[in-house]
C-alpha cells in the first residue's frame, strides 16, 4: 500500500512539472481534424510567443461542451485561447449553446472551403442519391438538394423538402474514413472533404469528379468569390450551368447563412474580450503566418486559404451577423430538423 | 530517413527495456508512450516506425525474460516458460536464449515481410465490403471473441454486454448524448487509452504487487557463446517446428480479441502432437523442441494482430488497440482503405517492425550480462515508475481531472474483472465494435429500410419492410451472420472447447 502511495505521489510530481502556459482549448478528442490542426498551430505559434502553447482537449457531444466550458469557466484566464471549428459556427446558429462569438476577441481565423465530389458522369437530374452526412454538413446537404432538385416553385424549404425526400437518402453517423470507402465502392453517391483531404484521398480514385465547392467569402467586397485552389467550381456557378438560372429562394438564403458561419470561421482562435494578451497573440500569429516553414506545415493539413487576423475580427463578425435574418434562421432550423433529423432549435436571441 | 532510423532505434531500446520487466508487456509499453502522440503529428510515419519498433522489440524481449525468470512478461509469452525456464535452471540459459532469438527473429521478419508488404493488395478485398458486410463482420468478431475466448457462456455474455455498454457511451448517430449520465466528459465516449490502462495496464501491475513478485535470472554461463550458437543450431535443425509455430501464431493473431495467449499454447500443443516419439528430455522439463515450437508464435501473432486493425479498425489484441489509439492521436486514420494505397504507411510499419525484431536480437546477444542486472532490480521500483508514467500518460488525453477519475474507476473494475476471470479482451473488442455496430446498423437501416432513420421508436412507422429484402443481395452479410450464430451455438454445446483468456 505504501508503495502504491509513492506511485501516486510520483505521478503527481510529474504532472505538476507539466503545467501549461498558453493553453489552446480544443473542443474535440485527440486525433480528429481540428485537434491535429491545433497541434500543428500550437507547435508553430510557440516559436513566436513568449511562452509555450499547449493543448487541452475538452471533447463532448457535437464538440459543444468544450466551447461552453471556455465560455462559462475558462475564458477569464488570460492565457486561455479557444480553438473553434466550422461545426461550432453552425451550432451557434442552430443548437442550444452557451458560447457567443460576440463576447470574444478574434486572434485569427482560417477562411476555408469544403469540396464535394460525385461519381464521374452521374446525372444530378435522375435517381435517388445516397448521401452520408453528419454534424457540420448542414450547408453541404442544402447545396446538394438544390443541385438535385433545381428550381422548385418559389424556392421554399417545404418545396425542397418534398423533392429531397424523393431524390435523396441522408445517412447519419458515418465517420470520415467510412464515407470515403462508401463512396469508393459506390454505396454513397457524394463525397465531402476538406480541400487538403480531397487532394490527398481522391486523386487516385477512378471515376470520381469534383462536383462543387462553396467558394470563399471575400470580406473586403462582402461577396462570395471562387476558391482559387479549385477555379470554376463554386456552387452558384455549377448550379447555373446545370439549371440555367442562378440559385435563389428560402433554402438558398438558409444555405448562405450556414455556409458562411461554418466556412469563414472554419478554424479560428478566440480569447475573452479585453484579454491583455490579445495584442501579443495577434502579433505572434502574424509572425507565424509570415514564416514559410510554419505555413508549409499548416497548409499541408488545411490547404492554402486566407487568414483573417485579429483586428479584422469585428468586421468579419458584423458581416456574418448581417446574414442572420429571422426567415433564414427559421428555414435553416426547419431544414436541419426535417432533412437530416438533427435536434436544431430556433434561437430568437440571435436576432437582437 | 535519419529520423526513421533514430526513432526505430529508440523504439527498439525502449521496447526492450519494458519487455525485460516481468509482468509488463507490449500493451504497457505503448500506454506509457501515449503522451508522445502529439510529437508525431507533423510526421506520423516516423511515429509509426517508433510504435512498431516498440511492438517488435518488446514482444521478443518479453519472451527472453520469461525464459530466464520463469515469469511471463505478458500472457502471450506464458507458453515459452514451460520448457524455456527449466532449460535456464539446468544451466542452459544461453542455449534457450539462442533458440528464442533465432526463432523470434526468423518468424518476426518472415511474417512482417509477408503481411505488411502485401497490405496494398488487401485493398481489393475491402472494396467488396459495404455497410451490411461490415455489420456482419462486426457481429462475427463479437461472437468470436466472446464465445471462443471464454469457456463460461455466462461470463462471456457479461463481458460482451459490459464492453458494448462502454462502447455505446458517448453520442448517437445524430450527435445526442447517450449513457453519459449528465457527465459532459463522457459525451465523447470512453477513451481507448483510459480503457486499456484501466482494464489491462494497472490490474496487471497491481497483481505483481499482490504476488510479491521477485525476479532473478540465472548467472551468465561461462560458455555463453558456445551455448548461444548451440541454440541457433537447435532452431535450424528443427526448422519445421519453428515454421509451424509461427504459422499457428499468425493465424490465431488474425482472430479479433483472441490473438493473445492462444497462439503460443496452440503452437506448443501442436509441437507436442508432432513429436509423439519418446523424448530424451520430456516436454515440460526443458525440451528445446518445446521452446522452438512456441517461441516464434508470439512474434508472428504480433504481426497478424495488426492486420484486422489496419483493415477494419478491429484490434485482434489489446496492444493493437493501443497502436490504433496512438495513431489516431497523431491524426492517422487506422482502419481506412486509403492507408492501404499509402506506400509510406506500409514501408514505415514494415521497417519499424523488422528493425525492432533484428535490433532487439542483436542487443540481447551482446547485452545479456546487463539484462540479468536489470532483472535484479526489485519489482516495486519499476512497477512504481510504470504506474506513475501510465497515470501521467492518461492525464494527457484531455489534460483534465476527468481522465484520472475515469482511470481510477476502470482500474478498480479491471482488478475485479481479472479476479473473477471475466474475459477482458472480449470487453475490449465489444467496446471497439460497439461504436462500429451502431454506425453500420444505422447506415444499413437507412440504406435498406428507412429513408431517414431517427433514434427512437417513433420512426418505426416509416420502416419500409419490403426494401429490407434487398439485403439478400449481400451474401457475405448473410454468411457472416450464419457463422456468428454457429460460433455461439457451438460454444454453448461444447463448452470445454473454449479457452479462458482473461
Amino acid at each position: 500500500m505504501k508503495k502504491l502511495l509513492i506511485t501516486l505521489l510520483a505521478s503527481a510530481g510529474i504532472m505538476g512539472a507539466a503545467q501549461a502556459d498558453y493553453t489552446l482549448i480544443v473542443p474535440q478528442e485527440p486525433g480528429k481534424g481540428t485537434s491535429v490542426w491545433a497541434g500543428i498551430v500550437a507547435k508553430n505559434l510557440s516559436k513566436f510567443t513568449d511562452e509555450p502553447v499547449v493543448i487541452r482537449h475538452i471533447p463532448g457531444a457535437r464538440d459543444i461542451p468544450g466551447f461552453n466550458k471556455f465560455h462559462n469557466e475558462l475564458r477569464t484566464d488570460d492565457k486561455t485561447i479557444m480553438v473553434a471549428h466550422g461545426g461550432n459556427g453552425v451550432s451557434f446558429l442552430l443548437d442550444k449553446v452557451d458560447y457567443n462569438y460576440f463576447e470574444y476577441d478574434l486572434i485569427g481565423s482560417n477562411n476555408n472551403d469544403i469540396v464535394l465530389g460525385k461519381h464521374a458522369g452521374a446525372d444530378e437530374k435522375t435517381g435517388n442519391w445516397k448521401i452520408a452526412g453528419g454534424s457540420g454538413f448542414e450547408p453541404d446537404g442544402a447545396a446538394v438538394a438544390m443541385l438535385l432538385c433545381g428550381p422548385q416553385g418559389t424556392g421554399t424549404v417545404a418545396e425542397y423538402l418534398k423533392c429531397w425526400r424523393e431524390r435523396a437518402s441522408w445517412i447519419n453517423g458515418v465517420s470520415g474514413g467510412e464515407k470515403r470507402l462508401g463512396f469508393k465502392n459506390k454505396e454513397f453517391d457524394v463525397a465531402r472533404e476538406s480541400p487538403a483531404a480531397w487532394l490527398k484521398f481522391y486523386k487516385d480514385i477512378e471515376a470520381n469528379e469534383l462536383w462543387f465547392t462553396h467558394g470563399i467569402l471575400d470580406l473586403a467586397n462582402k461577396k462570395q468569390i471562387a476558391d482559387q485552389n479549385f477555379p470554376g467550381t463554386q456552387f452558384e456557378d455549377v448550379y447555373k450551368r446545370l439549371w440555367g438560372v442562378a440559385p435563389s429562394g428560402d433554402l438558398y438564403n438558409a444555405y448562405r447563412l450556414t455556409r458562411n458561419w461554418r466556412d469563414v470561421i472554419q478554424k479560428s482562435l478566440w480569447v475573452n474580450k479585453g484579454n491583455p494578451n490579445t495584442s501579443k497573440l495577434r502579433t505572434a500569429l502574424k509572425k507565424m503566418l509570415a514564416d514559410p516553414e510554419s505555413m508549409a506545415e499548416i497548409n499541408k493539413l488545411a490547404g492554402n486559404y486566407p487568414w483573417i487576423v485579429g483586428d479584422e475580427g469585428p468586421a468579419m463578425l458584423a458581416l456574418l451577423k448581417s446574414l442572420i435574418t429571422e426567415k433564414a434562421l427559421r428555414d435553416a432550423v426547419t431544414w436541419n430538423q426535417e432533412a437530416y433529423g438533427f435536434p436544431s432549435v430556433f434561437k430568437p436571441e440571435l436576432l437582437k | 530517413m535519419l529520423d526513421y532510423v533514430l526513432w526505430a532505434m529508440l523504439g527498439t531500446l525502449y521496447g526492450m527495456l519494458v519487455g525485460i520487466i516481468p509482468i509488463a508487456g507490449v500493451t504497457t509499453a505503448l500506454i506509457t508512450v501515449f503522451s508522445m502522440g502529439s510529437y508525431f503529428m507533423a510526421d506520423p510515419y516516423v511515429g509509426l516506425v517508433f510504435l512498431t519498433a516498440i511492438v517488435a522489440s518488446c514482444a521478443s524481449a518479453d519472451s527472453y525474460t520469461s525464459i530466464l525468470t520463469g515469469i511471463p512478461g505478458a500472457s502471450t509469452t506464458a507458453a515459452c516458460v514451460i520448457d524455456g525456464y527449466p532449460m535456464a535452471k539446468r544451466g542452459e540459459a544461453a542455449r534457450a536464449m539462442g533458440i528464442a532469438i533465432a526463432d523470434s527473429t526468423f518468424n518476426g521478419v518472415l511474417y512482417a515481410l509477408l503481411a505488411f508488404m502485401l497490405l496494398p493488395y488487401y485493398g481489393k478485398i475491402i472494396v467488396l465490403f459495404g455497410r451490411p458486410e461490415f455489420l456482419g463482420f462486426m457481429m462475427m468478431a463479437l461472437a468470436c471473441v466472446g464465445f471462443v475466448a471464454s469457456k463460461n457462456v455466462f461470463l462471456s455474455i457479461i463481458a460482451i454486454a459490459f464492453g458494448l455498454f462502454l462502447g455505446f457511451i458517448g453520442q448517437d448517430s445524430v450527435g445526442n448524448a447517450r449513457f453519459a449520465f449528465g457527465w459532459e466528459y463522457l459525451e465523447n465516449g470512453v477513451s481507448m487509452i483510459v480503457l486499456l490502462s484501466g482494464l489491462f495496464g494497472i490490474p496487471e501491475l497491481v497483481d505483481g504487487f499482490r504476488q510479491k513478485l521477485k525476479s532473478a535470472a540465472p548467472p551468465m554461463p561461462a560458455d555463453y557463446w558456445k551455448q548461444l550458437f548451440q541454440g541457433f543450431n537447435d532452431a535450424r535443425t528443427h526448422w519445421r517446428d519453428m515454421v509451424r509455430g509461427g504459422f499457428i501464431g499468425f493465424v490465431t493473431g488474425l482472430l479479433p480479441g483472441v490473438g493473445g495467449a492462444v497462439g503460443d499454447f496452440l503452437a506448443y500443443g501442436a509441437t507436442k502432437a508432432a513429436h509423439k516419439e519418446k523424448q530424451e528430455i520430456p516436454f515440460g522439463e526443458g525440451n528445446p523442441i518445446g521452446l522452438i515450437g512456441c517461441e516464434g508464435a508470439n512474434n508472428a501473432q504480433k504481426v497478424s494482430s495488426m492486420i484486422p486493425a489496419v483493415l477494419f479498425a478491429i484490434p485482434a489484441a489489446p496492444f493493437a488497440a493501443m497502436v490504433m489509439a496512438i495513431c489516431m492521436y497523431f491524426g492517422m486514420e487506422i482502419g481506412r482503405p486509403s492507408l492501404l494505397t499509402d506506400t509510406n504507411f506500409t514501408t514505415s510499419i514494415a521497417f519499424g517492425y523488422i528493425f525492432g525484431t533484428i535490433g532487439v536480437a542483436l542487443l540481447s546477444i551482446f547485452l545479456y550480462k546487463w539484462i540479468i542486472k536489470i532483472l535484479e532490480v526489485p519489482y516495486w521500483i519499476y512497477a512504481t515508475v510504470i504506474i506513475a508514467v501510465i497515470i501521467y500518460a492518461n492525464m494527457q488525453y484531455t489534460q483534465g481531472w476527468e481522465d484520472l477519475a475515469l482511470l481510477g474507476i476502470l482500474s478498480a473494475v479491471g482488478v475485479v474483472l481479472k479476479h473473477f476471470k471475466v474475459s477482458r479482451p472480449a470487453i475490449l473488442v465489444a467496446y471497439v465494435v460497439a461504436f462500429k455496430i451502431d454506425e453500420y446498423f444505422v447506415a444499413t437501416l437507412q440504406l435498406y429500410g428507412y429513408k431517414q432513420w431517427k433514434p427512437g421508436l417513433e420512426s418505426m412507422a416509416d420502416f419500409r419492410w419490403f426494401e429490407l429484402f434487398s439485403i439478400t443481395n449481400h451474401p457475405l452479410f448473410l454468411l457472416s451472420i450464419a457463422v456468428s450464430v454457429g460460433i455461439i451455438i457451438n460454444s454453448i454445446v461444447r463448452k470445454d472447447k473454449g479457452i479462458d483468456y482473461v
